[in-house]
């Protein structure tokens, strides 16, 4: 054990000195590895972006289309490239879309919906204008669930508004949008309902399992006393079922394994010594049924002489092959 | 043909078809990572099972032009490459070896006092707190749950996670997963003594009941129908460990249980070993983030055997049969290690008082609740 500590402790400290040692070389730290590369569609006048966002695993769709006008041309856009301006981008698992509405009245006003199962009711829509001030605006977009989970974001912008990015009121608004999400309200939510989550898998086992447990205690409570009353019969001197084996002590076992030599009890032979299995069952069989003044003099039952402890220890340890693995899980 | 072009043809052979003008000292530097894993493996005799080809595979991939972890010209996987493609990124491998480690498994201790399920999922608590923990130094969600379940003390689940999720953490996952269940003798008993008294250290459990061979064969087909029900996402792991275990308990596929537990979990731990080694090449390995990974594992490992004893300091408000805390910190999986360091201290407080057979069934919980754990994580991210 001492050598597996030391070991331990050596390939722990090699590995953080050797990194230590060498992060003024290393690579830069906080690559986005997630980021979305979201991948459009047309469909009629609407445009469908599919993406996998930050933190998933599996594909989501958001559907943007126009009440008025045409949705011409939609494209993602690096969250680098903006001002954060106090926004988290965390916040922002789909990141960014530039989205361009055409053939618009100039001046006029048009919703644009954007709908998608990734979309919760806490989520807001968030647009973004370098020349406005603030240059973040949370739509305040209306929410619609259909019921395939389904929300659609509705909100108004008008042509040549502050957050129509070419600032025209010339039949077009360009529009640099995305949804937000509280990320680490999300991170902490999930940590709790997933911890309990946990518990409540566990705990739904383990009643499984007691009541598995109690049925089948209650069988053998049955089957025993069944085996008690033909037991009492005076004309069945049958042997004593070799099932009881099972609800023996180990010590016990290994008693009557030497004293029987029967052929069940060759598992437990086999394993030990022949000596030892002697030496254990005499020692045990001895303390267990010693005389009482023997026992008293040792004490309580708990304060065994060194024979019965070694015994037990040996038993102990046989036991635990049943446990040892090649691999630790 | 002229000196000049023969010596440019050496020349062109030394640069191009040689890997000496392309050794880095990052590459350097992971040649030496892998020589002191192997040197451990052979020399210490630490988890050398996964720790030589472990080593073998860092040491190999680090070469320069090394035709081992990438593609050919016509897209098929090189070498190693294809046992990773195959066994890690299908998640065949995780699998196989959860299979026997369920042949290998007897679930006696936990069918007799199904209340250690309970203590399983309480040590689970570390895992949560270093998903939220390394959140704050700019971890992704995906990264975040992979380095969390490191404290779950389950090489094959975080192998099987870290796959899943964030499979460019995956060498450093693995190796700070094995290295901290081999640390546990080291980790846990400080911990054990800091949130325990002497008299609850002296607790005697009673006996466990018996375990009917019947129960055993019932108990993987209530585990699986329960936890695969509740949750779909853990099915692949969960269902092998079922199957390894009613194989063995069944009894009348012994062949198969023995190839379970013997040649087939062999055969895909050198292939893992090699693979998770091979992911660890200086351009990946080398950043802040294995670091981190290190560091929080160790917080992770610590919290989860706090968790584990705390749920037992709970449970014994409520129960009037008292269980010795010490137990708990076998709730972190990493079995039986973690059941005997229970055993170990718990003799040290008394030395008539075993408890290797009780911290047995908390040790398993800990096997199950990390898989749920793991599973609550892939479904987050469905």
């Amino acid at each position: 054990m001492k050598k597996i500590q030391k070991a331990s402790f050596l390939s722990t400290g090699l590995c953080v000195l050797i990194l230590l040692g060498f992060t003024p070389a290393l690579a830069a730290f906080g690559e986005d590895v997630e980021k979305p590369k979201p991948v459009f569609t047309r469909d009629g006048d609407a445009v469908t972006a599919k993406l996998l966002p930050r933190g998933k695993s599996t594909s989501v769709t958001v559907r943007f289309a126009a009440d008025s006008g045409r949705v011409a041309d939609v494209q993602a856009v690096d969250f680098a490239s903006v001002k954060d301006d106090g926004i988290d981008r965390k916040d922002f698992r789909c990141d960014l879309f530039s989205v361009l509405l055409e053939n618009i009245s100039p001046g006029d006003e048009v919703t644009l919906t954007a709908g998608s199962d990734f979309f919760s009711s806490s989520t807001r829509f968030f647009l973004y204008n370098s020349g406005a001030s603030p240059a973040w605006t949370d739509t305040g977009a209306n929410q619609k669930a259909y019921p395939d989970r389904v929300r659609e974001l509705a909100f108004t912008i008008r042509d040549g508004g502050p957050y129509d990015t070419d600032g025209a009121a010339d039949g077009k608004i360009l529009l640099i949008c995305g949804p937000c999400d509280s990320f680490w309200g999300y991170a902490i939510g999930t940590l709790f309902i997933r911890f309990f989550g946990v518990f409540l898998v566990l705990g739904v086992l383990m009643i499984g399992m007691i009541v598995c447990g109690k049925i089948f205690e209650s069988a053998y409570k049955r089957k025993a006393a069944k085996v008690e009353e033909t037991k009492l019969q005076p004309t069945v001197s049958a042997p004593r079922p070799l099932s009881a084996a099972s609800e023996m002590e180990p010590e016990m076992v290994a008693a009557v394994a030497m004293r029987s030599g029967n052929a069940r009890y060759q598992c437990i032979r086999t394993e030990m010594e022949p000596e030892m299995v002697a030496a254990v069952a005499m020692a045990l069989h001895l303390e267990m049924s010693g005389p009482v003044s023997i026992k008293s003099e040792l004490g309580a039952e708990d304060n065994q002489n060194a024979w019965s402890l070694y015994g037990r220890q040996k038993i102990m340890s046989d036991r635990m092959q049943a446990f040892k693995r090649h691999f630790n899980a | 043909m002229s000196w000049e072009s023969v010596l440019e043809l050496i020349k062109q052979i030394l640069v191009t078809q040689t890997g000496i003008p392309h050794m880095t000292g990052g590459a350097a530097l992971m040649l030496c990572v892998g020589l002191v894993f192997m040197y451990l493996a052979i020399a210490k005799e630490f988890e050398p099972l996964l720790l030589l080809p472990i080593g073998f595979g860092i040491f190999l991939v680090n070469f320069p032009l090394t035709p081992l972890m990438g593609q050919t010209e016509h897209g098929a996987p090189e070498l190693i490459r294809f046992f990773y493609h195959y066994g890690v990124e299908w998640e065949i491998i995780p699998c196989v070896i959860f299979l026997g480690l369920g042949a290998m498994t007897d679930f006696g201790p936990l069918i007799a006092n199904p209340k250690t399920l309970i203590i399983g999922a309480g040590a689970q608590l570390g895992v949560f707190v270093t998903y939220v923990g390394v959140l704050f130094f700019g971890f992704t969600l995906k990264e975040a749950a992979s380095v969390g379940i490191i404290g779950g003390a389950d090489g094959p689940t975080t192998i099987y996670l870290t796959a899943k999720l964030a499979p460019h953490l995956l060498g450093a996952n693995a190796v700070a997963a094995y290295s901290y269940m081999a640390m546990v003798p080291l980790i846990q008993p400080p911990i054990m003594r800091l949130f325990t008294t002497p008299e609850q250290r002296r607790i005697k459990m009673r006996q466990l009941r018996a375990v009917s061979k019947r129960e055993k064969i019932i108990f993987p087909l209530v585990g699986a129908t329960l936890i695969v029900l509740l949750i779909p996402a853990v099915a692949p792991l969960m269902g092998m460990f079922m199957l390894g275990n009613i194989m063995r308990e069944s009894g009348v596929v012994k062949r198969l249980a023995d190839t379970a537990e013997t040649d087939l979990m062999n055969i895909v731990v050198i292939f893992l070993g090699v693979s998770v080694g091979a992911t660890m090449k200086a351009e990946t390995f080398l950043t802040w983030k294995p670091l981190l990974i290190f560091a929080f594992g160790l917080l992770d490992f610590v919290i989860c055997t706090v968790g584990g004893i705390l749920t037992v300091q709970i449970m014994n408000l409520f129960s009037k049969e008292k269980m010795n805390p010490l137990i708990g910190s076998a709730g972190v999986s990493a079995v039986p290690m973690s059941a005997r360091v229970s055993n170990t201290e718990g003799l040290k407080a008394d030395p008539t008082n075993f408890l290797i057979m009780h911290a047995m069934g908390p040790n398993l919980a800990g096997v199950i609740g990390s898989a749920a754990a793991a599973g609550m994580f892939i479904a987050m991210f469905q």
